[in-house]
């Protein structure tokens, strides 16, 4: 009960506010939306570089890796999946499960393999930097 | 995959729906089974976690490759059904896009070879051709003397050359067949820049009087009577009874400076020597290429002093006021007065373009102001700026691109018009097709503007004020249309003014009787009648047998027959009469012809003082002549002319002015001496004199069988000879072609100008009553009579009627100062031509403006009022 509320993954959580608003693109803060789709994708690449998978089988992992940390909503995964197969970093199969269901399953292009280092190694550098910042003493 | 998105897209959708119903069916049973939940609590609890199933197949479908073009296409049929439900609009526009784009395409195809085509020179707006205008010659030259001392002191150019003009000759590899052939000087083709297709151009060796005889072939020459075969250099072609040498072949694109056809290009045969002695004779044409850096103005001034250093070698006389040095580029030599004409076209079709442009602009700005409501829902819905500008561009691209391809059909159909009624004497026409550059200049015109005006609206703030807001672009239209009715205006002065022009050129009197006239002309060659005395008895010959035929009332002999100019010219200037040069010397030149005594009786021109030529005037001894009127009134002002002498010959004489320019320039007086039986008589001592033969027959006849009679009299004498026959009045319509084909020109497009701009009006009139609908119907209740109220909307169409009439008054003068070149001597502010064009302005904005006016003042004013 202690746990920390998950951080729901949620690309339309900023925009909350603007109920009459359909349209996504526009007016949503630049560096917020970038900041959640990047990361989005990261995690997304890292699970499915793992081994091929189906978008609730993304979802289920990610939870269960991060200890129940993040939570991913399915109406900002799916969206990233169909963006990401599309700039070509993943590539999707309908195949049979074991369970004898047909699932859309995802797997890693070799862009995508580079797409992911690219992304961790920035994660990296903003980690650093974000470090730094934080132990920073007041100066005089 | 990927594919599938755009090409087969419920295949895709399928996809999308079946992944998102794993995905729930995968949360449903995981929710089963941990929290123990029954199927319908776990889905209910799935369904709620997801969110809007619809909303991430919205996201996902905004993922799809290719988006933009699927959009694109999504623009593209809504702006079609659009169209398709606002029939007028779309039929209106269109036209007003085809008649704009077809008439600029075709009109610019025409004048854009007459003017801005290039020569088919090296650097050919260096080319400049140099001569003098004299009254002897009708371009300009210089004689021998004169080319050889300009061309060894001159120094603002980089190279001179000279050449002699075209002329027949006989060419005899096998049947001798009749070509033309240009004679220039060896360094002709390396001036202009012109390297042969084959061979070799002339050295300066072959510049001589007795060198050997070479020659160049053209490339249809070549083609047609050497089958293009490589090896006919060094072959020996005869020209004129004379072996020549072939040398070379030109390129296919060549032509000689004044755009007179060559078949064959041969030496003129003049060196430094023959030049030298030639101070008064062998006058030559002169190209020259200028240096870099020199201009036009340079050019002239040396010309200028070359001309007075020539000058004053020689005997100071009157000649001299009138000899003028002229520079001109080899491009306006060759427009010349095509260049008028060209310019009327090309300036009414900008006019006619800028009507249409307008026309769409305004249908398309009543459009999008009528759309204003829509837009603000569709904006309100959530559409994004880019998303409305987009749709309104694709729109606006959609229209100009049917338009447009109408126009394009139109511009085929009205070139190959343009082209078959065009007067002849505009060069290149029939080359002239439908160039590319032309129809993208065109689609560019009428795509900005319908681009420019279809995509105001949404750009310029279409939030949520649009709502309330009306069309703010009100205050454009009418401007638009005052715009339109001044442009209509100019056009249909300009028009005007010719018609008047026309009219008026026509009503000059031909001096002669047309009806019931024949001309036969031929030439004779110099091969088969090389002699003065054969030519001469081959004149006398057919002469005799054409009056003993019976059937012929007159018979005449000449050398050209009028309208056309005749060859020879004399300067006025120079003339005694009575022994005495003229105190005022008479500026100008005089025409004179060598006739039978038939000849004004063949004609129909009335002899008014003295008498006719007899037969007697024929044999050697005593000079006689027969003045025009109006050489007499020049030299003799009141006085009788008969019984003086001009030079040592007599006048016996007068007879009324008969046409003789050929065309648009004025008349010059005229004189006849009647033709002698003496070959050697110093009339015929001119060049090439006798060469030429005119019959002038007058015959009751039906002019086909008085044809056929004439052609079987000269084959009887020589098989051989070409003929041309032609009826008289044929030569003398052809004077009116060109001023009639500019008339009809400039009406055409005045007309389809009116047009527009009344179809603009009828336009913006309606889409002011529908605006002004609720006003107009609390008028009606409150007491407005129906007259009232078409007065109200007439009273707009007027006062924009005013304004456009103001301005298009102004644009008329411009305009017509602009046509004073093909006027034909009628002054440019004709009252008759304004008068004429602001009425039919003002009736056809008047029927454009009575459909409106009646609509408004027949609304029912209680559904007036409800009207949003």
């Amino acid at each position: 009960m202690s746990a920390p509320l998950p951080l729901v993954l949620d690309i339309s959580h900023c925009e909350a506010h603007a109920i009459c608003r359909m349209s996504r693109h526009g007016k949503l803060a630049k560096s917020e939306a970038e900041l959640l789709q990047g990361t989005l994708d990261m995690l997304i690449l890292k699970v499915v570089a793992l081994g091929p998978i189906h978008g609730y089988g993304i979802t289920q992992r990610i939870q269960r890796i991060s200890n129940e940390a993040l939570l991913i909503r399915q109406g900002s995964l799916y969206p990233a999946l169909y963006r990401l197969e599309n700039h070509g970093s993943l590539k999707a199969e309908w195949t049979t499960t074991e369970s004898g269901r047909e699932a859309k399953l995802y797997s890693l292009t070799k862009a995508g393999r580079r797409r992911l280092g690219d992304e961790m190694r920035s994660w990296d550098r903003l980690c650093a930097a974000i470090a730094l910042i934080m132990q920073a003493q007041a100066v005089e | 995959m990927l594919w599938d998105a755009f090409f087969r897209k419920r295949r895709w959708e399928r996809s999308l729906d079946a992944e998102l119903r794993f995905h729930l069916e995968q949360q449903i049973e995981d929710y089963m089974v941990t929290k123990g939940l029954s199927r319908r609590a776990a889905e209910r609890l799935a369904r709620r976690e997801f969110g809007s199933v619809e909303l991430s197949k919205e996201e996902c479908r905004d993922q799809r490759p290719f988006l933009w073009l699927e959009h694109a296409l999504q623009d593209a049929r809504y702006a079609l059904r659009q169209l398709a439900r606002d029939r007028t609009f779309a039929a209106v526009a269109i036209l007003s896009l085809a008649f704009g784009v077809g008439l600029s395409s075709s009109v610019f195809s025409v004048v854009d070879r007459v003017l801005f085509r290039s020569l088919p020179y090296g650097d050919a707006d260096r080319l400049v051709s140099i001569g003098v205008r004299g009254p002897m010659l009708p371009y300009d030259f210089m004689f021998g003397a004169q080319y050889l001392d300009f061309r060894r002191h001159q120094t603002e150019f980089a190279a001179v050359t000279s050449w002699s003009g075209v002329h027949d000759c006989d060419l005899t590899p096998g049947e001798p067949v009749r070509v033309v052939c240009a004679s220039v000087e060896s360094t002709f083709l390396s001036t202009l820049g012109v390297i042969p297709e084959l061979g070799r151009s002339f050295t300066a060796e072959e510049d001589g009087p007795d060198k050997p005889r070479v020659a160049l072939l053209s490339y249809g020459i070549w083609q047609s009577r050497f089958g293009g075969r490589a090896d006919v250099l060094e072959q020996t072609i005869s020209v004129d009874g004379q072996p020549s040498r072939i040398v070379g072949v030109l390129p296919a694109d060549f032509e000689t400076p004044t755009l007179a056809h060559a078949d064959l290009v041969v030496p003129q045969r003049l060196d430094d020597a023959t030049l030298q002695r030639a101070v008064t004779g062998r006058p030559v044409r002169v190209i020259a290429r200028l240096r870099p850096g020199v201009t036009v103005a340079a050019a002239q001034a040396a010309a200028d002093l070359m001309v007075a250093r020539a000058l004053s070698a020689m005997p100071p006389g009157r000649i001299a006021s009138e000899v003028k040095a002229h520079v001109k580029t080899l491009r306006d030599l060759q427009v010349g007065d095509a260049k008028g004409a060209a310019w009327v076209l090309f300036g009414s079709m900008l006019g006619v373009l800028l009507l249409a442009c307008a026309n769409v602009a305004n249908l398309i700005l009543a459009r999008t102001a009528g759309r204003q409501r829509e837009v603000a829902m569709r904006v309100a819905l959530g559409a994004g700026k880019t998303r409305l500008v987009r749709q309104a561009a694709t729109e606006s691209l959609l229209l100009t691109t049917i338009g447009g391809l109408c126009g394009l059909a139109l511009a085929h159909v009205l070139l190959r018009i343009l082209v078959n009624t065009a007067p002849g004497g505009i060069p290149h026409l029939t080359e002239a097709t439908l160039d590319a550059r032309v129809v993208a200049f065109a689609f560019l015109c009428t795509l900005t503007s319908g681009l420019a005006f279809g995509m105001g609206l949404p750009l310029a703030g279409s939030g949520k004020e649009g709502l309330h807001r009306s069309a703010g672009r009100w205050r454009l239209r009418p401007a638009l249309i005052v715009a339109q009715v001044a442009l209509s205006l100019a056009l249909l002065s300009g028009s005007g003014l010719l018609l008047r022009a026309l009219w008026r050129y026509e009503q000059i009197p031909t001096g002669m009787e047309t009806e019931h006239v024949l001309t036969a002309s031929l030439s004779l060659s110099p091969q088969r009648y090389p002699t003065a005395q054969r030519r001469l008895a081959f004149s006398e010959e057919l002469e005799e047998r054409l009056r003993s035929m019976g059937v012929f009332t007159a018979v005449a002999i000449s050398d050209s027959h009028p309208p056309d100019v005749p060859l020879r010219s004399k300067p006025l200037a120079v003339q005694e009469i009575d022994g005495r040069p003229q105190e005022s010397p008479a500026e100008g030149t005089v025409v004179w012809r060598a006739v039978t005594p038939g000849y004004f009786r063949a004609l129909g021109a009335p002899i008014r003082k003295g008498r006719g030529f007899t037969e007697r005037d024929r044999d050697p001894g005593g000079e006689v002549m027969i003045v025009s009127r109006s050489l007499a009134d020049r030299l003799f002002s009141d006085q009788d002319p008969v019984g003086h002498f001009i030079g040592s010959t007599q006048i016996v004489g007068v007879v009324s002015d008969v046409r003789n320019s050929g065309g648009a320039a004025p008349d010059e007086p005229e004189y006849y001496v009647p033709r002698s039986h003496a070959a050697d008589a110093p009339i015929y001592s001119y060049p090439d004199e006798l060469q030429r033969v005119v019959a002038i027959i007058h015959t009751p006849l039906a002019l086909t069988a008085a044809s056929e009679i004439v052609r079987q009299t000269i084959a009887h004498l020589d098989a051989a000879l070409p003929v041309q026959i032609e009826a008289l009045r044929e030569s003398t319509d052809r004077l009116s072609v060109r001023p009639r084909f500019n008339a009809l020109v400039l009406t055409v497009f005045a007309a389809f100008g009116l047009l527009l701009a009344a179809a603009g009006l009828y336009g913006v009139l309606g889409y002011l009553v529908a605006r002004r609908t609720r006003e107009i119907g609390v008028r009606i209740a409150l007491g407005a009579t129906r007259g009232a109220i078409v007065a109200m909307v007439l009273g707009n169409a007027l006062r924009w009627l005013a304004a456009g009439s103001v301005v298009g008054l102004a644009l008329s003068v411009v305009l017509c100062r602009a046509l004073k070149s093909l006027l034909y001597g009628l002054p440019a502010s004709d009252p008759w031509a304004w008068t004429g064009a602001t009425v039919s302005l003002v009736l056809a904005a008047l029927f454009a403006a009575w459909q409106p006016a009646r609509r408004a003042a027949r609304f029912d004013p209680v559904e007036a009022l409800r009207h949003e």
